[in-house]
């Protein structure tokens, strides 16, 4: 608790600060492109196009239950999302190495501010999601109010696996490595493409892959509602994620400043 | 007078290593011990481990300024960094201000693509400086860097190297914290802006608290009234100036 208050206070003095390091990023996204912003949405297009033709040559099995694009869409988006926390984190050590060693910006600072550039991508790519969403014929409806929560503990999970794995990664970079392809694994066995098989046992220990948790639950809130949701499921996976978030906070409030002398 | 410190250190020990081996160590070390406080006793050196400050000891008082002295390798950088909070110590104590200003690499964080006012911004906010007092200082920045205000929607990197340490200097030494610290004296611009930046220097000496690392002693002799002598991680020295000045120079 207190490692939480301390970060808090450190947020909250230095919001202001938090801000001119967004506004560089931005800054630094639009730099000698034409393009600019459209860059937000090319990156996902990529991998999108190529499952949805997949899928359309049936050559991935594809969702009985809802549209195959709208579920690779949704799917990709929020998966994205999760690996660009993880990826932006756990590279924190490497892209504000001077930063960190040369002045006094609390650690928390600079996660949270190198990541507002990936909730600023969300945003604009989950507004797309909308208009694929609507054009699938689903209205919008009142029982979206739970998405941002689980965003939430989403967004928990995927900084705590991040900021774990910048730690480890002070020790050997077999972390970060290995981690960049067992992301690359999950999004084969998180329900992000096509969906992975529930009924057996594989299915039953899958269902506590925190990523086909989250994955699967935002797509099917967006799609079915409410009532798609195994609120056991999400309980366990949130409260882990509440669990990997706490310790992460205690690792940076242990570890900011120590870790200045192996950097 | 126990109320008039405004800096104390009390037997600071900072260790160092030299291979691989033994930073990986440390990094295990971080990921394990969930402890902000270092020990209670000094700690022994460990294979791969040296001493980089040994037992130092010292305080200031209001009004104080430090000159600390040392050849190449004697610890200065360090022990500034310990004092301004940038790093931990092994063992000791240090109680100083919690903001300080640091004048060292001046263009350190600095972002090319920006322009000079959003750099002034990003400065800002690495040192701990409000947008506030950047803009409420804005006037004096540009004055004794001697530009106008159109220079602060040029793009940085179109500016030349002179013109960049004159801009970071004159922000450092124009918005800064109650504790300033020097780390080398370096030589900006002309020899009339030089000769301004010392005029400058001596101005904040006496007006906060401040302490500068050089191995110059003969450019701080006007600037500092204590000093410290620095040898190999060592405190040889600690006191008045002047008294402090016979035994290095001789």
């Amino acid at each position: 608790m207190k490692a939480l208050i301390y970060l808090y206070k450190q947020l909250v003095d230095n919001y202001e600060h938090i801000i001119t390091f967004v506004k560089r990023d931005i800054k630094n996204m639009r730099v000698d492109t034409k393009l600019g912003l459209f860059w937000v949405i090319f990156p996902p297009l990529v991998p999108l196009s190529v499952f949805i033709g997949l899928a359309a040559l049936n050559v991935i099995s594809k969702s009985a239950d809802m549209p195959f694009v709208l579920y690779i869409v949704i799917g990709i988006t929020i998966y994205r999302f999760m690996t660009q926390i993880i990826t932006t984190t756990v590279n924190i050590f490497k892209s504000e190495r001077g930063a960190i060693k040369n002045f006094n910006i609390p650690l928390v600072v600079l996660i949270l501010s190198k990541n507002a550039i990936t909730f600023f991508h969300l945003i604009f790519r989950l507004i797309l999601v909308i208009f694929v969403v609507m054009y699938y014929g689903v209205e919008l409806r009142l029982d979206w109010f739970l998405i941002p929560i689980i965003f939430i503990f989403m967004t928990m999970f995927s900084l705590s696996i991040g900021v774990i794995f910048a730690f480890k990664n002070l020790l050997y970079k077999d972390y970060a490595k290995g981690l960049n392809l067992m992301m690359v694994y999950l999004l084969f066995v998180s329900s992000v493409i096509f969906p992975f098989p529930k009924d057996n046992l594989l299915g039953i220990i899958n269902s506590f892959n925190p990523f086909n948790t989250y994955v699967d639950f935002i797509r099917g809130i967006f799609y079915h509602g409410i009532n798609y949701v195994n609120y056991t499921v999400l309980g366990i996976t949130s409260l882990i994620s509440v669990v990997l978030f706490v310790y992460a906070c205690n690792l940076i409030y242990h570890a900011q400043y120590k870790v200045k002398s192996v950097l | 007078m126990m109320n008039d410190k405004i800096l104390e250190v009390k037997n600071l020990y900072k260790k160092h290593y030299n291979d691989d081996e033994t930073k990986y160590k440390y990094a295990k070390n971080i990921l394990t011990t969930f402890s902000t406080t270092n020990e209670n006793e000094v700690p022994m050196l460990e294979k791969g481990e040296y001493w980089s400050l040994e037992d130092i000891s010292f305080s200031l008082n209001k009004g104080d300024s430090l000159a600390i002295l040392g050849d190449r390798s004697s610890g200065k950088s360090l022990l500034l960094k310990l004092l301004t909070n940038r790093l931990y110590p092994d063992y000791g104590t240090i109680i100083s201000p919690s903001n300080s200003t640091v004048l060292e690499e001046l263009r350190l964080g600095i972002n090319g693509h920006l322009s000079v006012l959003e750099n002034l911004y990003l400065k800002a906010a690495l040192v701990s400086i409000s947008k506030k007092t950047v803009l409420n200082n804005i006037d004096n920045i540009l004055k004794f860097a001697e530009f106008d205000r159109d220079v602060l929607n040029t793009q940085w990197k179109y500016l030349t190297s002179d013109s960049k340490n004159k801009i970071m200097y004159s922000f450092l030494v124009n918005c800064k914290h109650d504790f300033f610290v020097v780390d080398g004296l370096t030589h900006i611009g002309d020899t009339e802006f030089a000769n301004k930046c010392k005029d400058m220097i001596v101005q904040v000496s006496e007006d906060s608290t401040f302490v500068i690392a050089t191995r110059h002693s003969r450019k701080v002799k006007h600037i500092c009234n204590k000093l410290l002598i620095l040898d190999k991680g060592k405190m040889t020295f600690f006191g008045e100036i002047e008294e402090g000045l016979k035994n290095y120079d001789s």
